[in-house]
């Protein structure tokens, strides 16, 4: 036990070194919300903003400044949610059936070998046919694609590692094929499907090719919007400070909230039991 | 009676001449005022550079257009650098998203062979503007409105890079002095770009790291035109016109891109990846003697209008009253600059026409360079006699002067089809240079990727394209 | 890859015939709802000679991807995005297993530092470049200025324009972004790892590296070796955080494939020549992907 006490603080002293490490870039942006202009570009550096200067605060909640953020929050959370969906029960049917085989899975990570700026431009021609450019279910349906091949093949990966045995005894209970996926295989990944699930949502949030070109102002998202803060012959670095910093927020709650539900310990044992 | 006769036909005569008067006189923001009444109700959309223009219009123009012809202005913005890709892709989609679009010059020949912008001439005739056009000064107008005899836009903001210089550390005794011992002449702006080395180097031997010599953007995409134009000044010329072989890998763009890494080392350490808020900054810290810029630096070091909420971003001028204007090397380079044009693609063509007509006009576009968020600067004469825009601070007047000259005697930026490749090339090789690679080396790779992009345009075409630049002042005027 | 048992073949409860393509369906048809068309799109264009400039539908053959073979620009492309992907990709994996196992266990603070960890790869890219950029700066960043407090006081550096420099300040910056990916996924594959098993060789007397290497690792292999694999196809595609630090300078030294497709295709709008390009890159890549999922299947399989 005490040996165990002292190695967890030993740990602990090292993650907050770590963290001190990861966390000082995204400080010192944060910091340029606070600061002056002066402040900003000063030589030396200004290590810790002199005076609380909110104006950028004030200027962001009487502007439109925030409704990217809200575009790409909508966005994100659904297309997030629908890749999951989908991907997860199509890595299903690859990890337990071998669907479609080799060349199928290398097919759908194929998708992802594409840089977006390349596919992009015909994409944009069909959008403008049908007339989806600048729209939500435009925009959700491109991410979903996009999500869909890196949820499929990590999910495989985790389905994979729950053991059989688990989901054969419970379709020998009686459970349909979709009752044990539901509470066999899910419960049994969760953490990979949480840890997938911030993923997706991560790469929806910082995508940058496809909504510069197929977003004008309806569904503008954030990655763009910010782009527009650094002009020819301007930067906004105070505004790109105080959005980073909101918008990091719905992503950092939720890494640290949900985090207590997938947390170790919680294994095989318990639900075999 | 006969007298009385006369007196009242003379009388009746006059109210006609008069009434017709009143009519000339109706001014050209009225007349589209008037004219896109019937367009009341409606929406257009303009694509346009986003952040300060995007504010610009805002608070200038589109909330008081809807006020007068009840039409509603909605705005798309990008970054400048995205805005040509925008442009194209939208126009190929053929989506008529934008109705106006803010384009710049050199885009034109690119823009106009496509068929993403309309010919407005008629439109021009039918709402009276030819007079008012004729009051932008004609270098913003030539070849930013009009291409192979259509006009295809108006010319709709004044940049030219002239020098701004600290005037207090120039007249100062005992600089002047030390200059004179160092350097065998007097201590003055400097007329060209080797004087300008000298007094850079001067500032920064004697002064480091208080305050340096000069600093200059050195970001990708805008250091070009800084080099084009010393390039041209020393007689280099982009092209062989009879061949069309690319000729910038000559001893003229040796010695200046040389020049230009050289330069670089006088600069405020750091300078090398400094793009233009950066200089702003060090420059408005009173750090530096020296820049090149664009026109507004020289309302900001005066803290015109910096007070205003959306430009917090800029840090406090400690410089107001101590900046002269001047120009290096007598032609300064004309670049980007902006003009507004009506997108082919448009379904309401006329519409956009009678905004940018409004928008463009002499009272509307006084009104647009006033306000404190604008980076739209001076661009017709009538702003340049502004006793308003002259007023702005003790020493406007000079600053438009020295914009009227510069733009009079300025060089057009390099346009031609594809230039957006061009520059990219061109980019290249200074960039390389700057981060250590021979400069002869840098431009030989540069004019051998232009050689294989013209051959891929097309020789002819792009000569054609070249001559008509050069005919439109691409080069300092022969002495 | 390590496919656990193949139990559709064993027949019996599991057959069930249709199940498995009704479980696939929405999937691929979203797929090629959205990749279809460009594809195919591209597929046609690459044998045309058509730019935004010139359009040109008739047909050249392999015109663009003969040219593609005397290109040196997208030789060098491909060069600068292989050096990026190999230093950066083992770089991001060892940080990141290491970060993974030091927050697996129970400690003070643990779901509020997971979540700060995770911040880089929330910020938008043009954020994390741009800002790293005014980090790197030579006057006004804090970096420099570090160093020259401990070292050397005159000290300078223009990161991002010296070629000594550029790759490093690219690769702090890709790295500092994306170890968060793999912390996070191997962080969740660890936390699965069945702990009996673990507890069995403690007792057994094994030390804590012993159980890492031998028991931990194995078991995470199938998600590691995907996560791999997909954080290496995202880097053979970087492009945002290059493109707002150096967009590929000083001069062409750090363009990136996805940097010069840019600048072909998107600023040149040489479409053909672009999307021929696109095919190129994706066969090879495919060649790869399959030639690292075959190794990778032979040292999972030996490891079980």
């Amino acid at each position: 036990m005490r040996r165990d006490q002292v190695n967890m603080w030993w740990r602990f002293a090292v993650a907050l070194l770590v963290i001190l490490i990861v966390t000082f870039p995204v400080y010192w942006l944060f910091s340029m919300a606070f600061k002056t202009p002066d402040e900003i570009f000063s030589f030396p550096p200004v290590w810790f903003p002199g005076s609380f200067y909110i104006d950028n605060f004030k200027t962001m909640w009487r502007t439109d400044d925030l409704v990217p953020v809200w575009n790409s929050i909508i966005i994100a959370s659904i297309s997030t949610v629908i890749s999951l969906g989908l991907g997860t029960i199509c890595a299903y049917s690859m990890a337990r059936f071998r669907t479609g085989g080799d060349n199928f899975a290398i097919w759908v990570l194929s998708q992802r070998m594409l840089p977006p700026i390349a596919i992009v431009f015909p994409l944009f021609l069909a959008y403008a046919f049908l007339g989806w450019v600048d729209t939500w279910h435009g925009m959700i349906l491109v991410y979903t694609a996009f999500n869909l091949p890196f949820v499929i093949w990590m999910m495989r990966g985790y389905i994979q590692d729950v053991p059989v045995e688990l989901e054969e005894s419970s379709l020998v209970d009686g459970c349909t094929r979709w009752q044990s996926l539901i509470r066999v295989v899910l419960p049994m990944s969760r953490t990979g499907l949480f840890a997938t699930g911030v993923f997706t949502f991560i790469f929806t949030w910082n995508e940058f090719a496809f909504a510069f070109v197929l977003t004008r102002d309806g569904v503008l998202t954030f990655p763009v919007h910010v782009s527009h803060y650094f002009g020819a012959l301007s930067t906004y670095w105070g505004k790109v400070g105080v959005i980073s910093l909101i918008a990091t927020l719905p992503v950092f709650f939720t890494v640290a909230f949900l985090q207590r539900y997938i947390v170790r310990g919680m294994s095989m044992g318990a639900l075999k039991g | 009676m006969r007298t009385k006769l006369g007196i009242a036909l003379a009388a009746a005569v006059a109210l006609v001449i008069s009434g017709t008067q009143a009519v000339m006189a109706q001014s050209a923001d009225e007349v589209a005022v008037e004219a896109a009444k019937k367009f009341a109700g409606s929406e257009i959309t303009i694509f346009l550079e986003a952040g300060l223009s995007e504010l610009g219009f805002q608070e200038s123009a589109t909330g008081k257009w809807t006020e007068l012809t009840g039409i509603n202005v909605n705005m798309v913005g990008a970054p400048t650098n995205e805005m040509y890709s925008k442009i194209v892709i939208e126009h190929k989609g053929n989506t008529g998203a934008f109705d106006v679009v803010d384009v710049q010059p050199q885009w034109m020949p690119d823009l106009v062979e496509m068929g993403a912008l309309e010919p407005i001439d008629a439109y021009i005739e039918k709402y009276g503007y030819a007079e008012e056009l004729k009051d932008i000064a004609p270098f913003y107008s030539g070849a930013w409105n009009t291409y192979k005899g259509k006009t295809y836009a108006f010319g709709d903001d004044g940049d030219v890079l002239v020098l701004y210089y600290r005037k207090d550390l120039f007249e100062d005794a005992n600089n002047q002095a030390m200059f004179k011992e160092q350097y065998g002449y007097d201590l003055n702006a400097p007329a060209d770009w080797g004087q300008f080395d000298d007094v850079c180097k001067f500032y920064t031997d004697n002064f480091a790291p208080k305050l340096y010599g000069c600093t200059m953007v050195r970001s990708r995409g805008l250091t070009l035109f800084f080099w084009m134009q010393q390039f041209k000044l020393a007689g280099g010329r982009f092209f062989d016109v009879d061949t069309m072989r690319s000729t910038i890998n000559s001893d003229a763009g040796v010695s200046s891109l040389q020049a230009l890494v050289d330069r670089t080392e006088y600069m405020p350490p750091g300078n090398a990846t400094w793009g233009f808020v950066e200089k702003l900054s060090a420059w408005l810290a009173g750090e530096v003697a020296m820049t090149v810029s664009w026109p507004a630096i020289g309302r900001w070091a005066e803290g015109v209008g910096t007070d205003h909420e959306a430009m917090t971003w800029i840090p406090q001028t400690t410089i107001a009253n101590k900046v002269g204007y001047s120009v290096v090397g007598k032609h300064p380079e004309i670049a980007p600059g902006f003009a507004l044009a009506v997108s082919s693609s448009s379904k309401k063509k006329e519409s956009a026409y009678l905004f940018n007509q409004w928008a463009n006009s002499k009272n509307i576009s006084l009104e647009r360079t006033k306000v404190p968020v604008s980076i739209r600067d001076p661009f017709r004469i009538s702003h340049y006699e502004s006793a308003e825009l002259a007023a702005q601070w003790p020493n406007a007047s000079a600053f438009l002067k020295t914009l009227r000259e510069g733009g009079e005697l300025g060089m057009q930026n390099l346009s031609l089809r594809s230039t957006a490749a061009y520059q990219e090339i061109v980019s290249n090789a200074i960039q390389a240079a700057i981060g250590g690679t021979d400069p002869q080396k840098a431009l030989d790779q540069a004019a051998s990727d232009m050689n294989d992009l013209t051959d891929r345009v097309g020789v002819d075409l792009q000569r054609d394209a070249y001559k008509a630049w050069i005919a439109g002042r691409g080069y300092p005027p022969e002495s | 890859m390590t496919i656990a048992t193949d139990f559709g073949s064993r027949g019996g409860i599991l057959a069930e015939r249709n199940l498995k393509y009704v479980l696939i369906a929405p999937a691929v048809f979203i797929i090629l709802l959205i990749g279809l068309y460009p594809i195919l799109h591209s597929l046609v264009v690459s044998f045309q000679d058509v730019s935004a400039l010139f359009e040109n539908y008739d047909f050249v053959g392999f015109m663009n991807y003969s040219r593609l073979f005397g290109d040196e620009r997208l030789w060098y492309a491909m060069l600068h995005t292989l050096v990026i992907t190999a230093i950066a990709l083992p770089i991001e994996l060892v940080l990141g297993l290491l970060m993974a196992q030091l927050f697996l266990d129970k400690m003070p603070f643990r779901q509020v530092m997971v979540a700060l960890a995770i911040i880089p790869s929330v910020l938008s890219p043009v954020v994390v470049g741009a800002g790293w950029r005014l980090m790197f700066d030579d006057r006004y960043g804090p970096i420099n200025a570090v160093i020259r407090l401990l070292f050397n006081e005159r000290f300078s550096l223009p990161w991002v324009v010296d070629p000594i420099a550029v790759y490093p300040a690219l690769l702090i910056t890709e790295v500092w972004q994306w170890t968060p990916f793999m912390f996070l996924m191997l962080y969740a594959a660890l936390s699965n790892v069945d702990q009996s098993l673990e507890e069995a060789a403690k007792i057994d007397g094994a030390g804590y590296w012993s159980i890492f290497f031998k028991i931990a690792l194995p078991a995470i292999w199938p998600v590691m070796a995907i996560a791999l694999i997909i954080r290496a196809l995202d880097l053979v595609r970087i492009f945002d955080i290059v493109w707002v630090l150096t967009r590929g300078g000083p001069g062409t030294f750090t363009e990136t494939i996805s940097i010069y497709l840019y600048q072909r295709g998107f600023r040149q709008f040489e479409t053909s020549y672009t999307a021929a390009m696109v095919f190129v890159i994706v066969i090879v890549l495919s060649v790869l992907v399959i030639w690292c999922l075959r190794r990778m299947e032979m040292t999972g399989a030996k490891s079980r």
